[in-house]
């Protein structure tokens, strides 16, 4: 929209003198957000090596879960929580699935952002 | 239990709100904080069969009953108010501050409500604040949505009325209890009720509204109508197996649009729909430990979703974004947002030692005990994708991903004493849920339901954590797009802009034509016709006749026959025109004849 002044339907239907909305002004940009300065040192994510520990450190926790399971006793509602890591693999399954479904929704419904205006 | 006399906590609000314009900004947010400090002290009193009465032409309102469940909802309620007056510190905003205070008061109104006409004038009264709070967004899109959002809102409220009143027909009473869904009475409250628990297909206007409202006022309205309306079902529909499939089915729809969803608030609205979809199918199961899950799971997740979209609101304050394109790497200069976001994010996948934990797995317990197995096994799948799209998508999207270059300051002070405030009872709640369980409507004891088992928390731990790895696997699909997805606003949203083509178009050109056929073609007709009567006769017959044998006759025989029509024209405009005839001396006249009549009357 070039201009400040929105004009509704309502004038061009002629009936009436036209009415004028004028359009809000979008959310004040902070566009004083400070930016990153070129001699930012690497922070704490930054750094490769903790992103490895923290993706080892995960998958050990993980393993550590599914072993544990060897030892407890589920309550048994789907006759299949007793296999060892269960969870696991119905969890990971089920987010694919969603994973499935929601891109096939996409696939139908996505639209540009400015497909109402 | 207390001496202090307790009121109505929908009307202390509400009465509370109109203060707050007349305040200067000061004394308006300090105000604000002790009035919502005043509702949970008021809280404290609300004792259980409490009631207060107040009659109505001819009626009893009971504008206030106390039971368990109202209580938990009670509660919570307060809780929010206090928190998000904290939160909104920094706001200068009448028109915000005091619709959400009324909207808070009204919903509260609601969970009190002892009949169904006091539900139904607070329900109104709710639609019409909380639309105010959306529209005190500011920007032109929020004064769209807020219009779209308060038409579908008394739409449903219209449903609603009809089925109350169809009810005191039918049965005379407007109490507010348990209902069959039998007769067209139950299925149009039922329908009022759905659109306010955003039960697709009527749920398109809390995603479309939520995300346009300012940074606080989104906070807000995330905790009240849908978890109102959960009250409603639960008092109401307790126990109806549609709900239950409903539920399921709308936690599922929540996921797979939040997936989809660029703007972070609409992904984390999105996932308004999905919790509120476990507890509309704990409502539909309807056990004594569903209710309870459905009570404990509307008190954490009001508190979790309060977070994490206060997290998402200090982004935004800060930075002025809220979509996924547009963030990034904010983890550098807002650890304290990120780091109650996660507790929030935690909370919602329901990590052990969280809120969420003990509330949802309640839910699905219920499912599994009742041998619903279709629901749990939906549930089941639904938990893991919570932890996909609100657990790990929303902090990631804002806080990681790729780092935009943005270097915001820290939320301010207020915020994240809000943040914390919120987060220390989301942990707190989840690591000693005991005061919680004992307000249920049913005291959960441990022959009921005890979460903290070896077997539910490693095998939570290992759903979240699966989900975590599909996470990072599927990433390269995950790229956001700045894109939104249809939903079923799309028939009002693209359906009214075809009704206005259609109003612009060919519906003004056949009232043109009908006001010419009006003003102009039927009047002249007559005003030619009254001139000369006989004689527009005669010639509207003459030119009747000279089409007939224009068709059928001869051409000497046309000849003749427009002579005639020549002579027949000229003797009609020959004539003295009857227009020419002065009204006023007929009405002089008809005067003069009423005034001898009245004369004769009165000397009679």
């Amino acid at each position: 929209m070039s201009s400040d002044v929105h004009h509704t339907t309502t004038e061009d239907v002629n009936c009436g003198p036209p009415v004028l909305v004028p359009e809000a002004p979008e959310p004040p940009r902070r566009m004083d957000i400070p930016m990153k300065r070129d001699d930012e040192p690497p922070g704490f994510f930054d750094k490769p090596h903790v992103v490895r520990r923290l993706q080892i450190g995960f998958l050990v926790v993980l393993a550590a879960l599914i072993l544990s399971d060897f030892f407890l006793h589920y309550h048994e509602h789907l006759g299949l929580e007793s296999i060892p890591g269960f969870y696991t693999y119905f969890s990971f399954v089920a987010c694919l699935a969603l994973f499935a479904l929601s891109k096939t929704a996409a696939a139908f419904l996505k639209r540009g952002e400015d497909y109402y205006d | 239990m207390t001496s202090l006399p307790t009121l109505p906590p929908g009307l202390l609000f509400i009465v509370g709100a109109l203060l707050l314009p007349l305040l200067p900004f000061t004394a308006r947010r300090v105000y604000m904080v002790l009035l919502a400090s005043a509702g949970m002290v008021n809280m404290l009193g609300m004792e259980v069969g409490e009631t207060l009465t107040l009659p109505f032409w001819g009626h009893t309102l009971e504008i206030m009953e106390v039971d368990r469940l109202s209580n938990v909802f009670g509660w919570i309620f307060n809780i929010t108010a206090f928190a998000w007056s904290i939160f909104s510190w920094h706001l200068d905003d009448k028109r915000e501050t005091t619709s959400a205070f009324i909207y808070g008061g009204a919903s509260l109104g609601v969970i009190y409500a002892g009949d169904l006409l006091t539900l139904f004038l607070n329900w109104e009264v709710m639609a019409i604040s909380s639309a105010v709070v959306v529209i005190a967004g500011g920007t032109a899109k929020a004064r769209q949505a807020g219009m779209r959002y308060l038409f579908i809102h008394l739409m449903g409220g219209v449903l609603l009325l009809f089925g109350i009143l169809w009810r005191y027909a039918e049965t005379g009473s407007l109490d507010f209890v348990a209902m069959d869904l039998q007769g067209t009475a139950q299925w149009l409250i039922l329908l009022g009720f759905a659109v306010n628990a955003a039960i697709p297909p009527f749920s398109s206007w809390l995603s479309d509204a939520y995300p346009e409202s300012s940074a606080t006022g989104t906070v807000f309205l995330s905790a009240y109508t849908t978890k109102t309306t959960v009250y409603c079902l639960a008092t109401a529909f307790a126990g109806e197996p549609l709900l239950m499939y409903a539920g399921a089915a709308m936690s599922v729809y929540g996921i797979v649009y939040a997936l989809n969803e660029n703007d972070a608030r609409r992904v984390l609205s999105y996932s308004i729909i999905n919790q509120v979809g476990f507890m509309i199918c704990g409502v539909g199961i309807g056990t004594t430990l569903a209710i309870n899950g459905v009570a404990a799971h509307a008190f954490c997740h009001i508190l979790y979703k309060a977070l994490l979209l206060m997290s998402a609101g200090a982004v935004m304050y800060r930075t002025g974004y809220t979509k996924c394109t547009d963030l990034g790497g904010l983890w550098r200069t807002m650890p304290w947002t990120l780091f109650f976001a996660c507790v929030g994010a935690a909370a919602i996948s329901s990590m052990p030692f969280t809120n969420g934990f003990i509330s949802k797995s309640m839910i699905t317990q219920a499912a599994a005990e009742s041998h619903e197995m279709t629901a749990y096994i939906i549930l089941l799948v639904a938990s893991a994708g919570v932890a996909l799209h609100a657990g790990i998508k929303f902090p990631w999207f804002v806080f990681f991903n790729n780092d935009k270059g943005l270097r915001p300051k820290e939320a301010p002070g207020h915020m994240l004493l809000a943040m914390g405030l919120v987060a220390a009872l989301c942990i707190g709640i989840g690591v000693y849920p005991a005061p919680l369980y004992e307000i249920l409507p049913v005291a959960v004891t441990a022959d009921m339901y005890v979460p903290y088992t070896a077997d539910h928390v490693v095998g939570q731990f290992q759903l979240l954590m699966a989900s975590g790895v599909a996470f990072y696997l599927m990433l390269p699909f995950l790229k956001r797009t700045e894109t939104i997805s249809l939903d079923i606003d799309w028939l009002y949203r693209k359906g009214g802009q075809a009704f206005l083509t259609f109003v612009d178009g060919p519906l003004m050109r056949l009232v043109d034509r009908l006001a010419w056929l009006a003003h102009e073609r039927v009047p002249g007709t007559l005003a030619n016709f009254a001139k000369n009567p006989p004689q527009a006769v005669r010639l509207g017959f003459k030119r009747l006749k000279l089409g007939f044998f224009g068709v059928f006759g001869s051409l000497e025989n046309v000849d003749r026959v427009q002579e005639e029509v020549r002579t027949a024209r000229d003797r009609y405009e020959m004539a003295r025109p009857a227009s020419l005839v002065p009204v006023d001396r007929g009405a002089m006249f008809l005067t003069l004849a009423l005034l001898v009549y009245l004369a004769a009357y009165l000397l009679d």
